[in-house]
């Protein structure tokens, strides 16, 4: 028999930071709100005050999901089997209190104009011919102008660091060039960078590229939050992504929103609670969440709205299994919606160099020490002759290398990576080989989709989340296109010798980490023929239940989801606060 | 450094007691080999437990081996020498320059496998697992799930095998392999015949294309891939996981058991655990630095100053260039 527990304005299914955005806005001002997270808490004194281990954290995943509870499925197209990803490799979604937010790398970004209008975009200059086969881009409901007020508040609230390119329409010398208009700068300066990054950046403007430093959610000094919460600059340790910070000079939701929420006293955080299945009654809107506790007793938390604000995947099977009278085929999924426009990133490096007998440093640093181009991304560059719509960042290899999990990347001439001469190679060359990385758009396809397995199930008997994705002929050829313009700016850093990957990307594979933004599956649009959500993430087909993060992206652009999925987060908080509660269960404008 | 000072004393010692002791040559190289600091008081503990006299007919000698002269958790002794043989085949080494022999790999190992009933890394153990579908369509039937050989390697790890299992088969395959190819077990092989057969395994690698690899070693891994039939782990993935094992055992933290006297870090030029760098050293490298393991950085505490922290809460701009 579940434990019945008192009602509460607000529900939320995970603890990470869209959760604690919403408790730092909402609780202030009078809601209820049960954070229900699976994992335990952490906080940075005492959890990450000796976090420096790399086995424990990069090899043994010690911040992940635990995969031996449940783990995600993936095909490459329909018409094969799907197998569950066994161990991890393309991707490393987070639990416990603050989620993926606390190993996040920073890297932080405000969308393009281009990137909302997608399709619109690029029917009006190219025609529609252009649109890849199968493919189905959409516009988002909403543009850039609509976000950049929630995009500048979070910047601004977390301490965010960088070089402003556009500060309303004056291009600033080196930022970029590219970017949206914005109101005013980053509250601080940007990080430093590391020797790589002068490298490429000299190579870039000799090629008359634009570089520009990295914009991190990653303080570059002290810095006092408009909350109070006071932050180190960064220690450039070497330890970020997948660690915690111990001087809280990256931001996360446990020095930023988190302490906001939890003083009002109206912000609940369970821990060690696995949601099941969001219940919804007779009238097919949402009762409550029903969920399990770490001792396996059952629990009913009835709430007047439900936020699935866990990661991208679970809230795509969350929606898929809470299955009712009502909705027979899950929340949201009315009509058939749920999982569709699942999209990726192209993040693989394209080449690396090595200079003979120079040290590079590449230990030192953190995941934003580095320069970058956006002359081939989106569609900042002419795509009229070209056989592939959309583009990439590239940028210098930012750092942070460790030992334990880099060492047979380096291979001998021969393509080694055991042995007397190999080793010599090590000794020789560990700290003297760098790539260029990239971060593609990635766009969705009729094939490419989330749906429940067949044959997987967690521990509580519910089936897996089945990923059916492949890269498709557009970005095999896109990659091409960046393999080309990538060897051009290795070759004006002249390189000893290349030791990097070939010209080809390789078929999508999900034994090797490439970035953790799974994005989409319940996607916001302009109408329930075309999605799950309204342009809040409310869920059309049961509007007392919110969608929040990166499952919301009709389609991934080339950049990091964090700084989008946070400054939507803002702007639902706000509909919520200001016109949700004076009209409950209706969907807003 | 303090510790390692400490460590060095403590060996003293650790040899004055084994004197009385078991007094045989692999008894007296547990004092210089793995196991870091031992405790004092495990010092008759760990001398009782090495098998002392019984040298294998194979040219080994105890000097060549720390591995035995330390507590076996895991593996038993032949298992230890075979690990201990391969991974000092793909990170040889001597006493001047030192390999995974020399770093404590196999110790490493022996520790990681006592230490995880299961795997040391989250895995989702649950059925049905895969097969080649030789002869199949693919899709499941029963218990199983057929897929295209072409198309496995891309799905990442699909072993039932624990590294437990993968171990004990795994090494008793690679002898029976190489004593029906060549006469001896595999630590009876000379090293060159060793690396033949290392090289074969990996050259069994499924996702390979023409070229990868040299001929010899293909037409070597044709030979070896049926003594890795399951339920032993594949050539290719006990090839892999001694790969992987040997990179965490000879550069991961010392704490680990491995990378002895962080000569892994030493090797690659790498100064360890440091608490920050400014930005200045991100452009021009480490200065006045020691190399340091986790063991010598004391945890970040509020309100604790600690050499190279540029005043973490005070809002110094020194960090920036």
């Amino acid at each position: 028999m579940a434990t019945k527990h008192a009602r509460v304005d607000v529900v939320t299914i995970g603890a990470g930071w869209t959760s604690a955005i919403l408790g730092a806005k909402l609780c202030p001002k009078g809601t209820t709100i049960v954070a229900l997270e699976q994992g335990t808490h952490r906080w940075t004194y005492p959890d990450f005050a000796h976090d420096h281990d790399s086995l424990r954290y990069s090899v043994r995943y010690a911040m992940m999901v635990d995969l031996a509870r449940e783990t995600w499925t993936w095909r490459p197209t329909p018409g094969k089997p799907s197998l569950p990803m066994r161990q991890y490799g393309s991707f490393n979604p987070g639990e416990g209190l603050g989620g993926a937010a606390i190993h996040w790398s920073a890297q932080l970004w405000r969308f393009l104009q281009y990137d909302f209008r997608h399709r619109s975009h690029i029917v009006e200059r190219y025609g529609a011919s252009k649109l890849p086969e199968g493919s189905t881009i959409q516009d988002w409901p909403i543009g850039y102008d609509d976000l950049e007020s929630y995009y500048d508040a979070f910047e601004w609230d977390i301490g965010a660091s960088g070089l402003a390119g556009n500060v309303r329409g004056t291009i600033r010398p080196g930022g970029n060039p590219f970017e949206e208009p914005r109101n005013r700068g980053y509250p601080n300066p940007p990080l430093a960078v590391n020797r790589f990054a002068d490298m490429f950046g000299s190579a870039c403007k000799e090629l008359g590229l634009h570089p520009f430093p990295q914009p991190a959610g990653i303080t570059s000094r002290a810095f006092t939050d408009p909350y109070g919460n006071l932050r180190s600059g960064c220690l450039y340790c070497g330890f970020c992504t997948r660690f915690g910070c111990e001087v809280d000079a990256k931001a996360s939701p446990q020095n930023t929103h988190l302490p906001v929420a939890l003083e009002t006293g109206r912000y609940d955080v369970r821990l060690g609670c696995k949601v099941l299945r969001i219940e919804t009654g007779a009238d097919g809107l949402a009762t409550g969440v029903t969920y399990v506790d770490g001792t396996g007793q059952e629990h009913f938390q009835p709430a007047d709205v439900v936020v699935a604000s866990a990661f991208t995947l679970e809230n795509n099977r969350l929606l898929l299994l809470s299955r009712s009278k009502r909705h027979p085929k899950g929340i949201g999924n009315d009509r058939g919606r749920v999982g569709r426009n699942y999209t990726y990133q192209i993040y693989p490096q394209t080449v690396v160099g090595l200079w003979q007998g120079q040290k590079l440093n590449m230990y030192m640093g953190n995941t934003c020490t580095m320069n970058i181009v956006y002359d081939y991304n989106a569609d900042v560059f002419d795509h009229s002759d070209l056989d592939f719509i959309g583009g990439m960042q590239l940028f210098s290899e930012p750092g942070e290398r460790e030992p334990v999990n880099s060492v047979t990347d380096l291979k001998t001439k021969s393509g080694k990576s055991w042995g007397a001469e190999w080793k010599r190679e090590l000794g020789r060359n560990w700290d003297s080989y760098a790539g260029i990385n990239t971060e593609g758009e990635s766009i969705p396809y009729e094939d490419q989709f989330l749906d429940l397995d067949p044959n997987y199930s967690d521990r509580f008997g519910n089936p897996l989340l089945r990923l059916t994705f492949s890269w498709h002929d557009n970005e095999k050829r896109m990659w091409r296109y960046m393999y080309a313009r990538s060897l051009e700016i290795m070759k004006a850093m002249n390189p000893t010798r290349l030791v990097g990957p070939t010209p080809g990307i390789p078929d999508y594979n999900i034994a090797k980490y490439q970035s953790t933004h799974p994005t989409g599956g319940c996607i916001m649009g302009s109408s329930p023929g075309d999605s799950v959500t309204n342009s809040y993430g409310q869920v059309w087909d049961t509007p007392n239940v919110f969608v929040t993060g990166a499952a919301l992206f009709p389609q991934n652009p080339g950049a990091n989801p964090t700084g989008t999925v946070a400054a939507l987060a803002y702007r639902t908080s706000e509909a919520i606060a200001s016109r949700y509660w004076r009209s409950p269960d209706e969907l807003l404008d | 450094m303090p510790d390692q000072a400490r460590g060095g004393f403590t060996r003293r010692r650790l040899l004055l007691i084994a004197g009385g002791g078991v007094a045989s040559a692999a008894g007296l190289e547990a004092l210089a080999g793995c196991g870091e600091t031992s405790p004092e008081g495990e010092s008759s503990l760990a001398s009782a437990n090495v098998e002392a006299p019984q040298l294998p007919s194979a040219p080994v000698f105890a000097s060549q081996s720390p591995v035995l002269c330390t507590l076996l958790s895991f593996f038993d002794r032949h298992e230890a020498l075979t690990v201990e043989a391969f991974t000092a085949r793909l990170l040889p080494g001597d006493d001047a320059d030192p390999g995974a022999r020399e770093l404590c790999v196999a110790h490493y190992i022996d520790r990681k496998l006592a230490q995880h009933a299961s795997f040391a890394t989250p895995t989702y153990a649950q059925p049905p697992f895969a097969k080649p579908a030789k002869g199949h369509e693919p899709g499941r039937d029963g218990d199983t799930i057929y897929v295209a050989e072409k198309d496995l390697p891309l799905y990442g790890f699909q072993s039932s095998a624990t590294p437990h299992d993968a171990y004990r088969t795994g090494v008793a395959a690679l002898d029976k392999a190489s004593a029906t190819l060549y006469g001896h077990d595999f630590v009876g092989l000379p090293e060159k015949l060793q690396d033949d057969v290392i090289a074969g395994m990996q050259a069994t690698d499924p996702s390979a294309k023409p070229g990868d690899y040299p001929a010899a070693a293909v037409a070597e891994g044709k030979k070896l891939k049926p003594f890795f039939a399951p339920p032993v782990p594949s050539a290719f993935g006990f090839f892999t996981m001694l790969q992987n094992d040997t990179s965490e055992g000879a550069f991961a933290d010392p704490v680990y058991g491995g990378n002895r006297l962080l000569g892994g870090w030493k090797l690659i030029g790498y100064p360890g655990a440091q608490r920050a760098w400014t930005a200045a050293e991100l452009k021009h490298g480490p200065h006045e630095r020691t190399i340091q393991g986790l063991r010598d950085m004391p945890p970040m505490h509020p309100g604790h100053p600690q050499p190279h922290v540029i005043l973490p809460l005070a809002g110094s701009t020194r960090t920036q260039s």
